[in-house]
């Protein structure tokens, strides 16, 4: 036990020699020098005289970056007839040039799935897990070194990614789950915006991605009209997000705005046509067996409106994207592929 | 002029000034009053406010810079600030002399023999800055909600606790009444544990004198650790002497000059100078003849102990949630608070706030928010003469840490260069429909709507119109002109004369409603309508309805001031209540999409 | 115990143990406080913001009262056919005599505020100038007394306003609490002209309720030598407490006196006051006259063989001063007496 006191033992010594005294002294004086210069630097240093701003300053508010194809060319391919996920998905991705076309080899690509709920894939509310594990076997058949799967639930997420199937379709085809955490936010500003300023997005599995594909079904949403691709980046959101219900139109906008992903996939297979966005009954499904695979979430979205037997002048997010240039409304002319798979 | 007699003078100065310095935080520009009385200069000089909160935020506020001075004075001349400067300790050192007053020489001298539970004070120390400290000021693990640093120094720091003392539990027992600084009584809800606290202080320096000078005070052991170079310090001339002891009877700060002095624990009281009858003692450039300490009787490990514990104290704390998702609904922060836990980082608990605010209605929080916020300011509209005033920005401008901030009016009011900010909003008003006159009681009342202070008004109404109970369906005798003879003679006189009161002809719905101006027993008066003014005879049935005026809260407008809880005539429990919605100061709180 | 405990307790006289330095040390602290408690109060005198703005919320809701007896700073603007041909000056009660030299005497005591001069240019005649001199008296009778006081004989009076006259290179005026002059530097055809144009363009200017002087009624009119009436303000004919009187010039039975009417406060006032003149012209060595030659209600004094007479009209104070003859004091104080009774 190292006694602090050992110190004052030592002192006594000086005191019997004059010379050591002032010794001594001197020493001592310079300690003291010392600690008065280090205080008065500290101080110095540390010396704010304004205090506080009004908002704690977050650090970096940070924008997320393109992802979409350095030609920004509109493609979309439209397979309609079957019901079978992987069969559709891989027709329409050959049908706009294969996976290597959007993913390179080495690419790191994130994709965004719909996993809001805690629901089984049969009530079409989320992604179906078919969907997700198709598509990163195309990723990495494409040459991509790794495939992540993320989202922000509603509910807890654990319990969403595992009960709607998306977690062990991921992890069968080796893409990793990111599950959100506080420390995975941070404050985003999209330029332009009036809603979403400063606000936690979930950019933590970001982290190193070259490519981004968004995967959502096609539903209808009491508020917002239809939830599809543009109202899928929803799930970046964090912080007390439900207040953008109170314009949801607007914030669906800010959000088409602040995602340029590199593809949208589009599931029309099931289509929730009522009830939406969580459902619960199979009887608010209609097997509508389309597959939408576009790089204009615009225009994927304006189609899959059909499929809900809307239009864009039903949704008017779909319409204030367009405005913003974030793509077209008019689908058709972007020249749709489309195949009957029979 | 005696060194000691000097202290005496130094030691009624400062607490002269520090009771001025109470007097005059009341806000004003009379010479009694606030102007511009520098009154947290007590506070400022103590420079554990300034290192707890460096440590803290990594800055160090304004005036905050007072502290480097006493820092620098000690390290070249000792604990001066303890017995010359300290009103706390001059205090203790007065009660201890009535205490050991008239005492016998051997009872004076062993109730100053050090102890050593005087270490004590610099576990305190150390368990407080390492609170403050666990995330290196804010560089470790930002945005974790239990690793932030908690700022707890105000629960045992003498001059913050002073101050709170006096403000919160003293003065208010004379204002209102022996003195009149306020326009009418003083009420803290909790205050008694404050002054509880402060009486046990007092009294314990019957038992010891100086005891929370000894044992608690963790400024104390700050500038015992600061005192360790000290240029010059009190010691024997000589390494031999009589041990008659005479420096031990006054020794204030227990620190046996009669032996090896403990350089840490003297407060240069200079007692032992004056006492000793060999002129041995002095104040003197080198250490004493006869051996001094200068370190705490603290080992290494001890103090890493101490310090880890200070560390695990604000994530415990948390754990609560009360930061984040578990935050106290009627925790009301002031106008200008930061956000909360930036708030927690600098909050001393001085009650500054609390004494300045002139409506008095902010008030020491209990445990309600946390520990952590014990002693912290929270806005009880119950108490007090008006709610938060619209136009007053005094508690942000006494803080002297700027836990709250020092807002300008443009800033509180969101005019001028704020106008796109909008006013700083505390919290939001909710109507209780159960509670609220003319939504459970059938009775007219806008009180709060006539009393909010904002322009357009947070409140509006909506009107609608109530059968009144025992005359929903009377039955007209006869009816001539403008006033209808009932068959009942059940009515209070001029009980509907108010003019909230309509009569409605059930046999005529299309009929608009007439205001009735005045009745007896059996007969109504009322303003006519046009087809009623011949004199008709008429047999019919007529209902009696009041108009009520229901209080609606506009969301976008709402400040939360709570002038309209204070208004309320539903004085148990208000009808509308202010909670912490929507408060600006943490954008998280929004309850609307920002515009 | 008792031995024990005195043989502990040491004699505490210590005085002369303390060293220089620990006196100077102790005065030394004492000075530091007192810098000290200096600095606090230094200090004090910047305001804290929060009082700042109770300060600044108390006086913006009140309008700024307007100060009283706002005197314009021009209360003459050049009508049209004048230029300004020197700049505007005003004087004050310190610097009037700066301006009119001994003749402030005249002006000071009888409440004198301000004096607002310049000269004016007419457009047609370049060659000449008008000086125009506003003397703001604070009320119309003290206008009225400066203006009497200095009225030349060889007056023409003007009619523009009730009190005026013209000299020939000159207007005088009164006009409210105003005494006006305007002196032209050359005479010439259009001089008369020039000056009442200037006049009437003050006068419009410059709106006041004009109230008639009561006490100029009731001197009759006959025999009154013309615009002789004169204001008085204090030490009327030698008398220190004879005060705001108004004296006029009669021309009775070929003689000459001087009528005077003063109103006093109440009835009590005036009664006291005729007295106290009959004492003061006695004391200096007057005589009085029987009250059989008088009659009753009036008293009279042979003051070295002039003759002095009062009488008082309900609250007002009236008489005759130096007339010649005791009948002809009789005869005007009769015909002041009538002039009452018919107003």
């Amino acid at each position: 036990m190292k006694n602090l006191e050992q110190n004052n033992t030592v002192l006594k010594e000086y005191e019997k020699k004059p010379g050591m005294k002032r010794r001594e002294f001197l020493i001592r004086a310079g300690k003291a020098g010392l600690c008065v210069a280090a205080a008065s630097s500290l101080g110095y240093y540390f010396y704010d005289p304004h205090g506080p701003a009004a908002f704690s300053q977050k650090e970096n508010i940070i924008t997320l970056p393109d992802f979409s194809l350095p030609d920004k060319r509109p493609v979309m391919a439209i397979v309609h007839g079957t019901g079978d996920r992987n069969k559709s998905l891989g027709m329409a991705i050959k049908a706009l040039g294969g996976m290597e076309v959007f993913i390179k080899k080495g690419d790191r690509v994130l994709l965004k799935v719909n996993a809001a709920f805690a629901s089984p894939p049969s009530l079409s509310a989320t992604t179906h897990p078919d969907l997700v594990s198709e598509t990163i076997r195309l990723c990495y058949a494409a040459g991509a070194s790794s495939v992540s799967v993320t989202d922000n639930p509603i509910n807890d997420p654990a319990t969403c990614f595992t009960l709607s199937g998306i977690d062990k379709a991921a992890l069968s085809q080796g893409a990793r789950v990111i599950l959100p955490r506080e420390s995975l936010f941070q404050p985003t500003t999209v330029s332009g915006a009036k809603l979403i300023r400063s606000w936690p997005l979930l950019y933590g599995p970001f982290d190193g991605i070259t490519k981004l594909i968004g995967m959502a079904p096609i539903k209808d949403h009491h508020r917002s009209g239809a939830s599809m691709t543009m109202k899928n980046w929803y799930g970046l959101l964090g912080g007390r997000r439900n207040i953008f219900h109170q314009d949801v139109h607007g914030v669906i906008e800010e959000l088409a705005m602040m995602v340029s992903p590199t593809l949208v996939i589009l599931d029309g297979t099931w289509t929730m046509m009522t009830n939406g966005p969580t459902g619960g009954s199979l009887s608010d499904l209609k097997q509508t067996n389309t597959m939408i695979v576009s790089t204009d979430q615009v225009a994927a979205d304006a189609y899959g409106a059909t499929l809900l037997g809307k239009s864009p002048e039903n949704l008017p997010h779909i319409l204030k994207a367009e405005a913003q240039g974030v793509g077209t409304a008019d689908f058709n002319s972007i020249n749709p592929i489309r195949i009957n798979a029979g | 002029m005696k060194i000691t007699t000097a202290r005496q003078i130094s030691q009624i100065f400062f607490v002269i000034l520090f009771l001025w310095f109470c007097v005059t935080t009341t806000l004003g520009d009379k010479w009694w009053q606030l102007r511009g009385w520098p009154v947290n200069w007590i506070i400022q000089l103590d420079p554990l406010v300034g290192i707890g909160t460096l440590l803290a935020t990594r800055a160090l506020y304004a005036g905050l810079l007072w502290g480097l001075i006493t820092v620098v004075s000690t390290i070249v001349l000792g604990r001066f600030f303890c017995g010359w400067v300290c009103p706390f300790g001059a205090i203790h050192q007065f009660m201890g002399f009535c205490g050991k007053y008239k005492k016998p020489l051997k009872d004076k001298i062993s109730i100053n023999r050090y102890s050593p539970w005087q270490s004590l004070k610099y576990f305190f120390l150390f368990i407080f800055l390492a609170a403050a400290f666990i995330d290196l000021s804010g560089i470790l693990a930002p945005g974790n909600p239990l690793v932030t640093g908690s700022l707890q120094i105000g629960l045992l720091d003498p001059i913050p606790l002073l101050y709170r003392s006096v403000n919160l539990a003293l003065l208010p027992l004379f204002d209102g009444s022996v003195v009149h600084l306020s326009a009418s009584f003083r009420f803290y809800d909790g205050a008694w544990v404050i002054g509880v606290v402060f009486i046990a202080a007092m009294t314990l320096n019957f038992l010891r004198p100086r005891f929370y000078c000894r044992y608690i005070c963790p400024l104390g052991a700050l500038f015992g650790i600061l005192s360790r170079f000290a240029i010059f310090r009190i010691g024997k001339n000589k390494p031999e002497c009589s041990n008659c002891d005479f420096c031990e009877k006054n020794c204030e700060g227990a620190c046996s000059p009669t032996s090896r002095i403990r350089v840490n624990e003297c407060v240069l009281c200079m007692n032992c100078v004056k006492d000793c009858r060999h002129e041995m003692m002095s104040y003197r450039k080198y250490p004493s003849e006869a051996g001094e300490r200068v370190s705490p009787d603290m080992t290494r490990r001890g103090l890493v102990l101490t310090l880890a514990s200070g560390a695990l104290l604000p994530p415990m704390f948390r754990l609560s949630g009360t930061t984040s998702l578990n935050r106290h609904a009627s925790l009301v922060r002031p106008p200008g608070s930061i956000i909360e836990h930036e708030f927690l980082k600098r909050c001393i608990k001085c009650g500054q706030c609390m004494r300045i605010c002139p409506t008095n209605v902010i008030h020491p929080a209990g445990f309600e928010a946390g520990f952590e916020a014990l002693w912290t300011p929270s806005l009880n509209f119950r108490i007090g003469t008006s709610g938060c005033q619209h136009n007053c920005i005094a508690c942000g401008n006494i803080c002297p840490t700027a836990a709250i901030r020092p807002i300008t009016l443009d800033e509180r009011l969101g005019t001028g260069s704020y106008e796109n900010q909008g006013p700083i909003r505390i919290g939001m008003a909710f109507v209780d429909h159960g509670r609220c006159l003319p939504w459970a009681m059938d009775l007219p009342c806008i009180v709060c709507q006539e009393n909010c202070p904002v322009s357009p008004k947070a409140i509006f109404t909506r009107e609608i119109y109530q059968s009144v109970r025992e005359h929903n369906d009377i039955k007209i005798r006869m009816l001539e002109k403008n006033v209808v003879e009932t068959t009942n003679k059940n009515m209070e006189p001029d009980r509907f004369a108010t003019g909230d009161y309509f009569l409605k002809f059930i046999d005529m719905p299309d009929l608009s409603l007439s205001l009735i101006t005045g009745n007896t027993e059996n007969k109504i008066e009322f303003t006519g309508t046009d087809s009623l003014d011949k004199a008709l005879y008429y047999d019919g049935r007529a209902e009696i309805l009041i108009l009520l005026q229901q209080p609606y809260i506009d969301p976008e407008k709402c400040i939360g001031c709570g002038i309209c809880q204070h208004e309320c005539p539903v004085k148990g429990k208000r009808a509308i209540r202010i909670t912490a919605e929507n408060e600006s100061r943490n954008p998280e709180h929004s309850f609307l999409l920002s515009r | 115990m008792i031995t024990q405990k005195k043989s502990l307790e040491p004699s505490t006289d210590n005085s002369e143990t303390i060293s220089l330095s620990e006196s100077v040390l102790s005065y030394l602290i004492i000075g530091l406080l007192c810098l000290v408690a200096f600095g606090v109060y230094r200090y004090h005198l910047n305001f804290n913001p929060a009082v700042l703005s109770l300060e600044q919320l108390r006086k913006t809701p009140e309008m700024e009262t307007p100060p009283q007896n706002k005197t314009p700073d021009m209360p003459l603007s050049p009508p049209e056919r004048f230029s300004v041909f020197s700049p505007p000056e005003t004087f004050d009660y310190m610097t009037l005599s700066d301006k009119i030299n001994g003749k402030a005497e005249l002006y000071l005591p009888a409440g004198f505020k301000s004096l607002f001069a310049q000269r004016l240019k007419p457009r047609d005649t370049p060659d000449v100038w008008y000086e125009v001199f506003i003397y703001d008296m604070g009320n119309m009778l003290n206008a009225f007394s400066v203006y009497s006081a200095q009225r030349r004989d060889n007056a023409e009076p003007e009619s523009f306003t009730e009190f005026a006259y013209s000299a020939e290179n000159a207007l005088f005026w009164v006009h409210g609490p105003f005494y006006a002059e305007i002196i032209a530097s050359e005479v010439s055809d259009n001089t008369l002209d020039h000056l009442l144009a200037l006049a009437e363009s003050f006068n419009s200017q410059n709106p006041v309720s004009l109230e008639p002087i009561e006490e100029i009624r009731f001197f009759p009119e006959e025999n009154l030598v013309e615009h002789s009436i004169t204001f008085i303000p204090a030490n009327a004919f030698g008398f220190e407490g004879l005060d705001r009187v108004f004296a006029a010039r009669y021309r009775l039975d070929k003689e000459q006196l001087t009528a005077f009417i003063s109103r006093r406060n109440s009835i009590e006032e005036a009664v006291e006051k005729a007295e106290e003149f009959v004492q003061f012209l006695i004391t200096y060595g007057g005589t009085e006259v029987s009250s059989l030659t008088t009659g009753e209600d009036v008293q009279m004094v042979d003051f070295f063989g002039t003759f002095d007479a009062v009488l008082t009209v309900g609250p007002y104070l009236a008489g005759v001063h130096e007339a010649s003859s005791p009948e002809v004091a009789i005869k005007m104080v009769r015909l002041i007496h009538e002039k009452f009774g018919t107003e």
